[in-house]
C-alpha cells in the first residue's frame, strides 16, 4: 500500500458523507429526516463558521458518546468513532477560520448566538445546516486529495 | 509520496485566493517554522500520510496501529486547521515554489529536528484552538 493509495481510500464520497452525517445526527436526536424536510434542504443557508464549528462539536461529541457506549453492537461503535474522527477534523477546519477578527471581537455574545440559533431550529433542519458545514469543511481537503490521485 | 504528487498538492494549496473580505480577517501572526502556516500544512501532510501507512501495516502490533491511527488523525485534524488559516491568507506569487522548498528541506532534517518543527506547530495550533473550544465549550455546558 502507498500513502497515495492510502490517502484515496480515506476519502469518503460526499453522498457517503451527508448520509453518515444525518444518520448519526438523526440517531442522537430519535428522528429520522422526513422527504419533506430534505425538499426544504435548498432552503436552510449555510451557517457562519462560528456556526460551523458549534454544529460540528455537537456533532463530534454526540458521535464520540456512541463510539463509547459499550451497549452498542462493535460496528456501530467503529462506525461512530471514525466520525467522531471526522466531526472533529471539521471542528479544527472551522476554529482555523475563526481568524484574529474573532479572537478580538465578542465572543462570547458571538458564541451565545449561536448555540441559542442551534436550539431554536427544528431537528431537521440542524441536520442539514450540520450536511451543509460538513460539505465545506471536506472542499479544501477534497481537492488535496484530488490533487494527489491526478 | 513523489514530488510529482507533492507539487500538485501544493498547487492545489496555494491556488487558495481569499475574498477580500475574508482577506481582511488574515492571520496576523504565523508559527515560527519555515513557511509559517503553509509549512506546518506541509508538515502535517506528510506526518499524517506516513502515520496512515503505518496505520494500515498489517506487519505491525495492533496496538502500533491502533497508536499510528490515532497520532494520523490528530495531524489530520493540525492540517485542517493550517489549511483554514492558508483560506484567510492572501495568496502569494511565490509559494508553489515556497512550498516545495519547504517540503525538501523538512525531509532533508534528523527525526528529532523533524519533530521539533511538527512540535512547533502543533504548539501554536493548539495554543489558537484551546482558546476558541474554552470558550465554546463553556457556552455549550450551559
Amino acid at each position: 500500500m502507498t500513502m497515495l493509495g492510502a490517502s484515496r481510500r480515506r476519502v469518503m464520497p460526499v453522498a457517503g458523507i451527508l448520509a453518515s452525517a444525518v444518520a448519526v445526527v438523526a440517531v442522537a436526536v430519535s428522528l429520522t429526516a422526513s422527504p419533506a424536510a430534505a425538499q426544504q434542504a435548498a432552503a436552510v443557508p449555510v451557517p457562519s463558521d462560528l456556526g460551523c464549528a458549534v454544529r460540528m462539536m455537537a456533532m463530534s461529541s454526540t458521535a464520540d458518546k456512541m463510539a463509547r457506549d459499550e451497549t452498542k453492537p462493535a460496528a456501530e461503535r467503529e462506525e461512530a468513532r471514525v466520525q467522531a474522527e471526522r466531526t472533529a477534523q471539521a471542528v479544527h477546519y472551522y476554529i482555523g477560520r475563526l481568524g484574529p477578527a474573532f479572537m478580538a471581537g465578542n465572543q462570547k455574545a458571538n458564541a451565545d448566538r449561536e448555540y441559542a440559533a442551534v436550539r431554536a431550529v427544528s431537528k431537521d433542519v440542524f441536520a442539514q445546516e450540520i450536511s451543509l458545514c460538513w460539505q465545506n469543511a471536506q472542499r479544501a481537503e477534497d481537492d488535496f486529495y484530488k490533487a494527489i490521485s491526478r | 509520496m513523489n514530488k510529482p504528487a507533492i507539487a500538485a498538492t501544493l498547487a492545489v494549496l496555494l491556488s487558495i485566493s481569499p475574498s477580500p473580505a475574508i482577506a481582511q480577517n488574515a492571520p496576523t501572526e504565523t508559527p515560527a517554522v519555515s513557511g509559517g502556516d503553509l509549512g506546518c500544512a506541509v508538515r502535517f501532510m506528510f506526518m499524517g500520510m506516513t502515520l496512515d501507512k503505518a496505520a494500515q501495516d498489517t506487519t505491525k502490533s495492533e496496538s502500533a496501529r491502533t497508536e499510528a491511527r490515532i497520532a494520523a488523525a490528530d495531524a489530520r485534524r493540525d492540517q485542517a486547521y493550517f489549511l483554514a488559516r492558508l483560506e484567510l491568507t492572501p495568496t502569494k506569487t511565490d509559494r508553489a515554489e515556497e512550498g516545495l522548498a519547504i517540503f525538501s528541506g523538512f525531509l532533508k532534517l534528523s527525526t528529532d529536528e523533524m519533530i521539533k518543527e511538527i512540535d512547533l506547530c502543533r504548539d501554536f495550533s493548539r495554543q489558537h484552538q484551546a482558546q476558541v473550544l474554552q470558550t465554546l465549550k463553556k457556552k455549550e455546558a450551559k
